[in-house]
């Protein structure tokens, strides 16, 4: 025992509340030591000063504000307050609130937490409609990282000089009214399968990054729009601007196969189609009716896994 | 572990309690006047400032009101009323440290705030000569200087050496075994005595 270890019991031997024995061993320390005698006094007189201390009084309008406190009753009180059982009410309460917390949590849980490229193979059908607006949501941001990270436009300038010369005969004309200035690059699951002049098989590491590279491609294109189709992505551009998709395709991943189809569908792609695609730029300030026409080329993409 | 002994509540605060059960408004508001001295000056030394220690009184009699069902009569009522007290004490100071908010208020005067809010101005607690050669400056710095402490340190000085409590009774308000109130007390008051020194 040294001096720091008898200090500890300083306090409770001035309270009375020490031991007997350790009492009589403490007193026979302070005997032979000044230090905690001194140190034993500083107390004393701490302990005095507390007894010095002013009563405090309560104030005289503190009952008056209980009552005032007890009449506001929390807001959740009355819709529970046919409840026969006071006691469950808070039970009742908290019961509700981690069912509605469990059925607004679990759909965002489940279609966040699984992997991007479960998403696009083939459960799109099964879906419910707050399922996709999310995973069309979840896209749009992604894409608008991608964007911030890459200029495209200027990616694909820089690219141009290099692209090969594309077949251009079995390009179906087409004319979309009022889209020739703006980019309408949006994904939607409503691409049709088989209306479409060339199919590509382009294999990548990572379908979804893969998906994100396109539309960050095309966003700068006027006129192209791009729809997924469980895991094809159905992409409409100009035709001048296939030989660019070519060359920005080879960039990530590689062109597994290329072929024309030959399946030209109708002239003109449907007016509900163009009223349903969502633009992610800004409009070119003209009018539709003043603006040239385009010819679009159609495009299915298949995404198959690289080696 | 050495255990605390239980300080029963007495045969009248039973009946107290019991008529609040039964939403006796009289009896709650005898319950507020017998045991708002207490509860008001706990709230006071623990916080330091006038209007937020009377702000926690009325919530600790709110919460008592509606809580009076789950008294088990285990404690005197008032000790169970001041470790509400503490509990509500400590929310509110962990309140103001999310907020970056530091309160280290004068409390030389309580008796004056009756007339109006204290000043809740920032108390200096370091000693200076005319202080030290005032009483009421002493007392001045001494509050300022338990404000300092940390909460664990304040809860235990406030209970023992302010309000008078037993050991039995600090151990049931703040939960603690014997053990641990005799060391953290004797801990605190050597922590305070340098504060109130300077030597800290």
């Amino acid at each position: 025992m040294d001096c720091q270890d008898y200090r500890q019991w300083l306090s409770p031997y001035l309270d009375g509340a020490l031991e007997t024995a350790r009492r009589a061993e403490l007193e026979q320390h302070l005997g032979r030591c000044p230090t905690c005698g001194s140190e034993l006094d500083c107390l004393k007189q701490l302990l005095a000063s507390f007894k010095g201390l002013k009563a405090v009084e309560a104030p005289r309008d503190l009952l008056a504000g209980v009552h005032e406190k007890l009449a506001v009753k929390p807001r959740w009180k009355p819709l529970l307050a046919w409840w026969p059982l006071p006691r469950l009410q808070h039970s009742l309460a908290l019961a509700v609130t981690v069912l509605l917390v469990f059925l607004v949590a679990t759909p965002l849980y489940l279609q966040h937490a699984l992997p991007g490229r479960l998403r696009l193979a083939g459960t799109l059908n099964k879906q419910t409609v707050a399922d996709r607006k999310s995973t069309r949501e979840a896209d749009r941001s992604a894409v608008g990282e991608r964007r911030k990270q890459v200029s495209s436009s200027e990616f694909l300038s820089a690219m141009a000089p290099r692209l090969p010369q594309a077949p251009v005969a079995k390009i179906a004309e087409r004319q979309r009214p009022g889209e020739g200035g703006d980019s309408d690059v949006f994904f939607s699951e409503a691409g049709r399968a088989n209306d479409h002049d060339r199919l590509i098989r382009w294999a990548v590491p990572d379908r979804v990054q893969a998906t994100v590279q396109l539309h960050g491609w095309l966003s700068p294109i006027p006129g192209a729009t791009m729809t997924t189709h469980g895991d094809r992505l159905i992409v409409r551009l100009p035709a001048s601007r296939y030989p660019t998709l070519l060359a920005a395709l080879q960039t990530y991943g590689h062109l597994a196969s290329e072929q024309e189809t030959g399946q030209k569908a109708e002239a003109n792609v449907k007016a509900d189609e163009l009223a349903a695609t969502s633009s992610v730029s800004g409009t070119s300030g003209v009018s539709p009716a003043a603006r040239p026409v385009e010819s679009l080329l159609v495009i299915e993409l298949q995404l198959v896994p690289s080696e | 572990m050495e255990p605390a002994r239980v300080s029963n509540p007495t045969e009248e605060e039973r009946h107290l309690v019991q008529r609040c059960r039964q939403a006796d408004a009289a009896a709650f508001d005898q319950l507020v006047l017998t045991h708002q001295q207490q509860v008001f000056a706990v709230a006071l030394r623990m916080l330091g400032h006038w209007d937020e220690a009377k702000d926690v009184a009325q919530d600790v009699f709110v919460l008592a009101y509606r809580r009076i069902g789950t008294f088990r009569g285990e404690a005197k009522l008032s000790t169970w009323l001041v470790a509400i007290t503490m509990n509500l004490c400590r929310n509110r100071r962990r309140w103001w440290a999310r907020r970056n908010r530091l309160i280290v208020a004068s409390l030389d005067d309580p008796v004056e705030g009756e007339e109006g809010p204290m000043d809740p101005e920032v108390a200096d607690p370091s000693p200076t000569p005319a202080a030290q050669a005032m009483g009421h400056e002493q007392q001045h710095q001494l509050m300022a200087a338990l404000q300092l402490l940390d909460d664990e340190s304040r809860s235990v000085v406030v209970l023992r050496d302010i309000q008078g409590l037993s050991y039995e009774e600090i151990a049931q308000a703040l939960r603690w075994n014997l053990g641990t109130v005799k060391s953290r007390l004797s801990r605190a008051r050597l922590r305070l005595k340098a504060l109130v020194d300077g030597r800290v």
